[in-house]
């Protein structure tokens, strides 16, 4: 090894840098992957050109094809400003266009694994968890219920107990006490999960539930987890007995089947207690390691009647996962129903739905807010629709509120996340970014419910990912949440974006873009 | 290298930090009013003024999420401060550059002169107009670089009070919250303490009372 020689001074002139472990292996793989995607789409550029140039009458076949694709397009169920995009990309890019189009078709990359999502969503049907009615309740509650009910089969629960966590410390410190107390199993699933401090204290305490004869069942996402969650420790953690299952194992193939990722946060324990929220299994979500600034989470916990939604989301994943039926009965109907009368209803989103109930959540939500709506999120780019009406509530009179990271974490979403907050802004909407932090808290408080989950305020959670969240009216989890967001507030300063000319031509062809991130 | 698993600490919080040695024990003290311990400092391999700070505090400290938001806060403010004080630093040598191409314009000049000096009538006066281009030329480029030096040291200056002042403010603001904190905590402890005290004696005055009862019972069931 070269020994490099040792400088009088580091150029840095940051006084103070927090040491993050460096990951080579992982940088590496990326490398690997990125490199191998990128030969195969130059091969096949190559020999589609080939193509081209053989076949005269090949560029007048594939005007007419794109032509046709591009009606196709505006005659399909997406949204407008999808359809827009599409039809751009499929009418200039002629010669590829109609090809581009269709091998984004989730129906292409994703079709035999829905058939499957949907067999055992027939099999599972048998075992679902029945919730209640929902008589009593405000009648916009009693309508998110009916149509999360009526697109997802997602019953609505009373009898359950939520305490709600305003950071990823406070949520974790409670999952691993709650962790300490597992007897029967121990059901965990989150996007990112990463060697660390945290995942130490996990695996102490789950390989020790393991050994005296506890269930315990991990999944994780391939691609979120791909550069920071070990083989050896995943190998670890397989032979202390817990089982661990990968969500799409991540190949180098141009596929854009590879986009699909599971983006849930989701702990059962004993099938009596559950979380979920924002934070995934990782030192930064506790703010044990700086990656942009103080990193702002949030999380609940529910005991109760409403936790066996989040065990059923759970197996139907697992035996997606597993290839092996699942018998559910014994982890459903262990919770004792807690005196709570408020409404529960645990939801998620995905590929293995027909609607894009997330999104749709949040619609009705905004829908159906009267006199205040308050939102955390650390992506602000969904469609035009829902920006629309985010902004006509606000012009209405409502008091809609919008918090958004103060430091980045991707830099080319963060354009689009502060140029919609300022169209929202123009219109009426308080938009805020936390100083010195980047706000991954995926939250929405209404003046009769609240939404805590997984769900970022973006087409990627709308449309590309699985995901997990909580719909609730319950008043005590309300007021934690108003008190989040006014606690949340102080450290907060209006948004002000200053941009130049290039800066602002730059934002509208993202603007372009938009649609399909 | 490979890494070994790091072992599960659930009773500590540690944080491993590259600081400039030359600030590096006032950092320390700024970190001990976070809660932080000073437990390793090694030498940078590459860098002579970089050293490698690392720290612990206890995982349940008090007002653990302010704090941790305080702590990036005092992060950025120290960068700044040193990203001032550096920029002075190249100010200043810009401004002594400046000066020294001027010195080097009169000096051309004044080269030029002399060898002219004892050379034809147009050669001197080409020296002398040289001369004032290059007296005429310094003086605007000193004045200028006054000005925007001057503005420049100013404003750097002011940046780095600000970052001291905002540096003390944020230790005060983090001893208070430990302060609450720690209070608070000692007030949930003894009004536990003190229910558990009422519980035991409650306990012990309920089982008094039944030996009570059973020795009465006894004697007068002993009467039977």
């Amino acid at each position: 090894m070269i020994k490099r020689p040792r400088l009088s001074r580091s150029p840095d002139p940051n006084v103070v840098r927090v040491r993050t472990e460096g990951n080579g292996l992982g940088a590496f793989k990326t490398l690997v992957v990125l490199l191998l995607i990128a030969l195969q789409l130059g091969v096949l550029i190559f020999l589609y050109m080939r193509i081209v140039e053989a076949f005269g009458a090949y560029v007048t076949l594939s005007l007419a094809l794109s032509v046709l694709t591009a009606a196709f397009v505006l005659s399909s169920d997406q949204s407008p400003s999808t359809k827009a995009v599409w039809v751009f990309v499929v009418l200039v890019l002629f010669v590829a266009g109609f090809l581009l189009y269709f091998a984004s078709d989730r129906r292409v990359f994703y079709g035999r694994s829905r058939r499957r999502c949907d067999a055992i969503f027939r099999r599972a049907a048998a075992y679902a968890p029945l919730g209640c009615d929902t008589a009593g309740a405000d009648a916009r509650v009693r309508e998110d219920a009916a149509y999360l009910a009526q697109t997802g089969q997602f019953p609505a629960f009373r009898g359950t107990d939520a305490a709600y966590f305003s950071s990823g410390g406070k949520l974790f410190d409670d999952v691993l006490s709650r962790l300490r107390t597992a007897q029967k199993f121990i059901f965990i699933e989150y996007f990112c999960i990463a060697d660390g401090a945290l995942l130490e204290r996990f695996i102490a305490i789950l390989s020790e539930r393991a050994a005296a004869g506890v269930d315990v069942r991990v999944i994780y996402d391939d691609m979120g987890s791909h550069s920071t969650f070990r083989g050896r420790t995943k190998r670890r953690m397989k032979a202390a007995g817990i089982r661990v299952l990968p969500f799409n194992r991540l190949v180098p193939a141009l596929n854009i089947g590879m986009n699909f990722r599971d983006h849930r946060k989701i702990v059962v324990v004993d099938g009596q207690t559950a979380y979920t929220g924002g934070a995934n299994l990782a030192d930064e979500y506790v703010n044990e390691v700086r990656m942009y600034g103080y990193w702002k989470d949030a999380g609940i916990r529910m005991d109760g009647s409403a936790v066996d939604g989040f065990t059923f989301l759970f197996l139907r994943q697992w035996e997606f996962l597993s290839r092996e039926e699942e018998d559910y009965a014994p982890f459903l109907g262990l919770a004792s129903p807690r005196a709570n009368g408020a409404l529960y209803i645990p939801y998620a989103c995905g590929l293995d739905f027909d609607a894009p109930i997330g999104r749709n959540v949040y619609r009705n939500m905004i829908a159906s807010a009267q006199g205040r709506l308050w939102l955390m999120t650390p992506y602000l780019v969904p469609d035009d629709d829902l920006l629309d009406l985010l902004a006509s509530k606000a012009e209405g009179g409502a008091d809609v509120r919008v918090i958004l990271p103060g430091v980045p974490d991707k830099g080319i979403v963060y354009r689009l996340t502060l140029a919609n907050g300022e169209k929202l802004a123009k219109r009426g909407v308080k938009v805020y970014c936390m100083r010195d932090s980047f706000v991954h808290s995926k939250l929405m408080l209404t003046d009769c419910s609240a939404a805590v989950g997984s769900v970022n305020m973006d087409m990627r959670s709308f449309y590309e990912q699985f995901e997990s969240a909580v719909y609730t009216d319950d008043a005590a989890v309300r007021t934690a949440l108003e008190k989040d967001f006014v606690q949340t507030f102080v450290e907060c300063a209006p948004l002000s974006l200053q941009r130049g000319a290039l800066g602002r031509l730059f934002d509208r062809l993202l603007q372009i873009a938009a649609p399909l991130m | 290298m490979k890494k070994r698993p790091v072992a599960a600490d659930f009773d500590y919080d540690y944080i491993a930090l590259e600081v400039k040695r030359a600030k590096a024990e006032r950092f320390r003290r700024c970190c001990e009013h976070f809660g932080w311990e000073q437990i390793g400092r090694t030498a940078d391999r590459r860098y002579a003024d970089v050293v490698h700070l690392r720290f612990r505090r206890p995982h349940d400290v008090p007002a653990k999420d302010a704090l941790q938001l305080l702590q990036v806060r005092l992060e950025l403010a120290w960068n700044a401060g040193g990203r001032a004080e550096n920029a002075l630093a190249a100010h200043t040598l810009f401004a002594l550059l400046g000066l020294l191409a001027v010195a080097v314009c009169l000096l051309a000049a004044g080269v030029l002169l002399l060898v002219f000096l004892w050379a034809t009538t147009w050669a001197r006066a080409l020296g002398f107009v040289l001369a004032g281009l290059g007296v005429l030329v310094g003086a605007e480029g000193l004045r200028r670089l006054a000005g925007v030096t001057g503005k420049s040291r100013q404003k750097h200056r002011a940046a780095i009070i600000a970052a001291r002042r905002q540096i003390r403010a944020l230790c005060a603001a983090a001893r208070a919250l430990r302060a609450a904190g720690e209070e608070q905590a000692a007030a949930i402890a003894a009004n536990s303490s003190a229910a558990d005290g009422a519980a035991d004696k409650a306990a012990q005055t309920k089982n008094a009372a039944a030996a009570a009862g059973s020795a009465e019972g006894a004697a007068q069931g002993g009467g039977i």
